[in-house]
């Protein structure tokens, strides 16, 4: 194909990215950078203000603090949990391919307001888990699970799940299943196999899925909103608030920027750190 | 495969299904409040999600969304994706890199400049910027798969139509398209359910006289704590995974979520 | 069917070339294979010839018309892809008359010809099938059914037997072989398989790092290449590096050659073909030109032929190639270890330019 053919297909694509992603982020920078806003414009002075307090204040880097470690906690499980998962799904045999495929990521087939409503009453005072506590015993009275930051990992653990399991299992299958046989033949028992050969092999595939699920879980807004805390213990339920509440629509942008550099950072500073680290094993590996 | 494995492997499955069961299994509850497990069976909370307007209105809201975001989506999908595959240039990975980009943006950041630029430029209607957040995120998803069905495609396959005298259109339209339609059809059906299913860029877009299904649920359990809510989630997870079932008969789920 | 003409076609791709000014003519109804290892431009210059590469520089002419610019749909060419290329979604008579739709030319004249062209591959009963539905050979015939019915004013073919299996790849040889001779066709084919250039071609052009090291036909290639690099890929299975000796004969280390043949200028290089050098039992005459003895390294056996390998004590650093029938060897001068002595005739040394 001529160049100019192939420059004309992509051309409606970029165009739409433009608009309606390029254009929209210029205009959200531009309120970031201004002291305020008059009906629907930014307006003022142009101004580092609104960075300078984000940045500076105790209060938000209090926030920004938490939404890491939170993250961080989140990333963490959402590892050890997939893992196994995407393991069996690399082992199983074909014919269930599709079931566990659909299992597997059903967490993003199903919408989140579904999946939260479903946490709601698993974790609510009279939910399953509750009861289950009092009927066994266990405890004598409810013990508070919803709006806590345990309702949070929870819930975004299922949400960001699919992408941990598919970035494994992508690695996973990449691996020649010679490998582990040789390591069989030279005498190495199962648990040394998966130690030794299969995990290392695998690293790829973690780090990449840990790197998306990290940013998945910076940025996400409904879960931290409804599962969580009230107040702002988010830095998007903080931007929320900014806009809806306070109607501080530049400090807001500000925070938005923020995030958006943060998790933009997040993907691609990490991939290419871990890339000179040598964990992506080569060229045209790893990324999911 | 160990025994523990298994174990693990099985709790992790219940993990995974433990809020889509139980938002099933309340659905049919006879209780006025949400219990699990269910207490009798009943489909009236069914009947009464039906009956309630917000839950209609808004659904059929939903659909028209994304048909909409899909049908704009698509032929631009398609043709980027065969640019992009067919087409020699430099920049050709840093084209991909932002056509995908609406993956890597924070919904939330998406949902807030959309609705600042929006307004900065005078466009009030909820519909105009919902379609227009939807095309966006529902995009690079149809790129993904219809770039992926390519890829599989044998470049000689087209170029043999060419030199049996097919010009690059003829082409496309008797042998291309036909050979990735089942991937392009996925796309779509994905694009479909992502719309449909889209929460945190719809919050943001729109208002209390216009609503998405999704969105009407989340304000209902707000004020109400009764089982229609499941009832009316059950239906949208029964049509999600029957989307989803469909994508993966056609061209496997995982070439179109990636990773 | 008409002529191609090659003229000082180049392509690059990047920094490297992977056609360098090439030239070729090829004659209207021969059967042409461009020959070479992978990467040595063949298949480039064949997808230039089709129009699925522009050339950078040079030009190709199709029956004298200058086609070097002209879409590839527009080029009234026939090309089979090794990988069959067949479209998946269309029944066999459908992939076979699809060039015949791109003509316009439909209804009844279009089924008659498919039909015939159909019968040509002896294909007639498999026109509803889909190409999943046929085995590897069964579907490499059709994609030439295919690429024939259009009439084409060349017939190019991109390695298209690589992917069967040996005894299936002689069959089809055989039949392309038939059936090209029988519709006058003028063919272009890309092999890497030096035996398979043999079988087939009126011609062979050898070509190595995106040039035509030398065109000639079958035995001419295989019995005198010009160069070293034809001689290597032909298998002589000797190529020794030579300075001029005294009066006319060249010398290699401390053994003396002798060619039939003058060269314009001294060669640095002659070639011996394996199986024109005779292997003895060593007679510790005195050295002889033609003649060299030494001591047998190995002799392997490959079935109808067997090989000796020989360290000759003039040139120690040598090993030479012998091959003869395995039913007429000597089994006494063929024990590993055994002192040997060589011999060949001057017509058998080609001097090589470089």
């Amino acid at each position: 194909m001529r160049r100019g053919t192939a420059l004309l297909l992509l051309a409606p694509a970029v165009l739409l990215i433009a608009a309606l992603l390029g254009a929209p982020l210029a205009w959200l920078v531009r309120f970031s950078v201004h002291e305020g806003q008059v009906g629907v414009a930014p307006a003022g002075a142009l101004t580092l203000a609104h960075y300078a307090k984000a940045l500076g204040d105790g209060f938000y880097l209090e926030v920004f603090a938490r939404t890491l470690g939170m993250a961080l906690v989140i990333t963490l499980v959402s590892a050890v949990v997939s893992y196994p998962l995407a393991h069996f799904m690399w082992q199983a045999p074909r014919r269930w391919r599709a079931a566990l495929t659909i299992l597997a990521l059903s967490p993003l087939l199903v919408s989140i307001v579904v999946s939260s409503y479903g946490w709601m009453v698993i974790l609510g005072d009279q939910g399953v888990v509750n009861r289950a506590l009092l009927a066994t015993g266990l405890a004598s009275r409810p013990v508070k699970l919803m709006y806590t930051d345990l309702a949070i990992v929870v819930g975004l653990v299922h949400i960001v799940m699919p992408f941990m399991t598919l970035s494994i299992l992508a690695a996973l299958e990449r691996i020649d299943p010679l490998l582990g046989e040789a390591a069989a033949t030279l005498g190495a028992p199962r648990w040394r196999i998966l130690w030794h050969v299969t995990l290392p092999l695998a690293l790829p595939g973690i780090a990449a899925g840990t790197t998306i699920v990290f940013s998945l879980a910076i940025s996400s807004y409904v879960t931290p909103a409804v599962l969580g805390p009230s107040g702002s213990n988010f830095i998007t339920t903080l931007i929320w608030q900014q806009f809806t509440q306070l109607m501080n629509w530049s400090f807001g942008s500000a925070l938005a920027a923020l995030l958006l550099a943060l998790s933009l950072a997040v993907v691609f500073g990490y991939v290419r750190l871990l890339t000179a680290a040598g964990v992506f094993g080569g060229p045209g590996r790893g990324a999911a | 495969m160990t025994a523990l494995h298994r174990l693990v492997v099985a709790l992790v499955a219940a993990f995974i299904l433990a809020p889509i069961v139980v938002v099933v299994a309340v659905s049919l509850t006879d209780s006025p409040i949400p219990e699990f497990p269910p207490r009798g069976l009943t489909l009236r909370w069914y009947a009464h999600a039906l009956s309630e307007d917000v839950f209609t209105t808004s659904a059929l809201n939903s659909l028209w969304l994304a048909t909409a975001a899909t049908a704009l989506a698509t032929p631009l999908a398609l043709a980027a994706a065969y640019g992009l595959v067919r087409g020699r240039f430099r920049g050709r990975d840093a084209i991909q890199t932002l056509l995908l980009a609406p993956l890597v943006v924070p919904s939330l950041v998406i949902g807030l400049a959309i609705l600042l630029a929006f307004s900065g430029m005078g466009v009030r209607d909820v519909g105009a910027r919902l379609v227009g957040a939807h095309v966006l995120i529902t995009f690079p998803y149809m790129v993904r798969t219809i770039l992926a069905s390519l890829a599989r495609l044998d470049p000689a396959v087209e170029e043999a139509a060419r030199t049996l005298g097919a010009s690059a259109l003829r082409c496309f339209v008797l042998v291309t398209l036909p050979l990735v339609r089942p991937g392009v059809v996925a796309g779509m059906l994905f694009a479909f359910i992502v719309s449909f299913d889209n929460v945190s860029l719809s919050l943001f877009l729109t208002n209390a006289r216009t609503n998405t299904l999704p969105i009407a649920i989340l304000n209902y359990v707000e004020y109400n704590f009764d089982p229609s809510v499941a009832a009316i989630s059950t239906m949208l997870v029964a049509f999600s995974l029957g989307a989803a079932l469909l994508v993966e008969r056609l061209v496997g789920l995982r070439r179109v979520v990636g990773g | 069917m008409a002529t191609v003409e090659l003229r000082d076609l180049a392509k690059s791709f990047g920094t490297a070339a992977a056609v360098d000014r090439v030239s070729l003519h090829v004659p209207s109804g021969a059967f042409v294979t461009l020959l070479g290892p992978s990467g040595c431009g063949k298949t480039t210059t064949l997808r230039a010839i089709a129009g699925l590469v522009e050339p950078d520089s040079g030009a190709i002419l199709l029956g004298g018309e200058d086609v070097t610019r002209a879409p590839i749909h527009r080029r009234d060419i026939g090309m089979v892809f090794q990988s069959h290329a067949l479209f998946p979604h269309m029944t066999v008579a459908a992939n076979v008359g699809f060039g015949l739709r791109m003509r316009g030319i439909g209804g009844a004249d279009r089924d008659a010809r498919v039909r015939e062209a159909l019968a040509l591959v002896r294909l007639e009963a498999f026109g509803d099938r889909f190409p999943a539905q046929l085995s590897g050979g069964q579907q490499q015939r059709v994609a030439l059914a295919r690429a024939l019915v259009i009439r084409p004013r060349v017939l190019l073919l991109d390695e298209p037997f690589g992917a069967l299996d040996r005894k299936l790849r002689e069959a089809m040889q055989q039949e392309l072989r038939e059936l090209t001779r029988r519709l006058g066709a003028t063919a272009i084919f890309v092999t890497h398989d030096q035996e398979e250039a043999m079988i087939l071609s009126d011609s062979v052009a050898v070509m190595n790092a995106g040039r035509i090291e030398q065109v000639d036909d079958p035995a001419g290639v295989f019995e005198r290449p010009r160069t070293r690099f034809v001689a290597d890929f032909m298998g002589m299975g000797n190529v020794l590096a030579v300075e001029a000796g005294a009066t006319g004969s060249m010398r290699h280390g401390g053994i003396e050659l002798r060619a039939d043949a003058d060269a314009a200028a001294p060669p640095r290089h002659v070639a011996i073909r394996a199986e024109r050098v005779a292997l003895r039992p060593a007679t510790g005459a005195p050295p002889e030109p033609n003649a060299a003895e030494g001591t047998l390294l190995d002799a392997v056996y490959h079935g109808s032929l067997t090989t000796g390998r020989v360290r000759l004590d003039a040139a120690p650093s040598t090993t030479m190639l012998a091959r003869e029938a395995s039913a007429t060897q000597d089994a006494a001068g063929w024990r590993v270890g055994a002192r040997v002595r060589l011999s060949w005739t001057a017509s058998a040394v080609r001097m090589l330019e470089d």
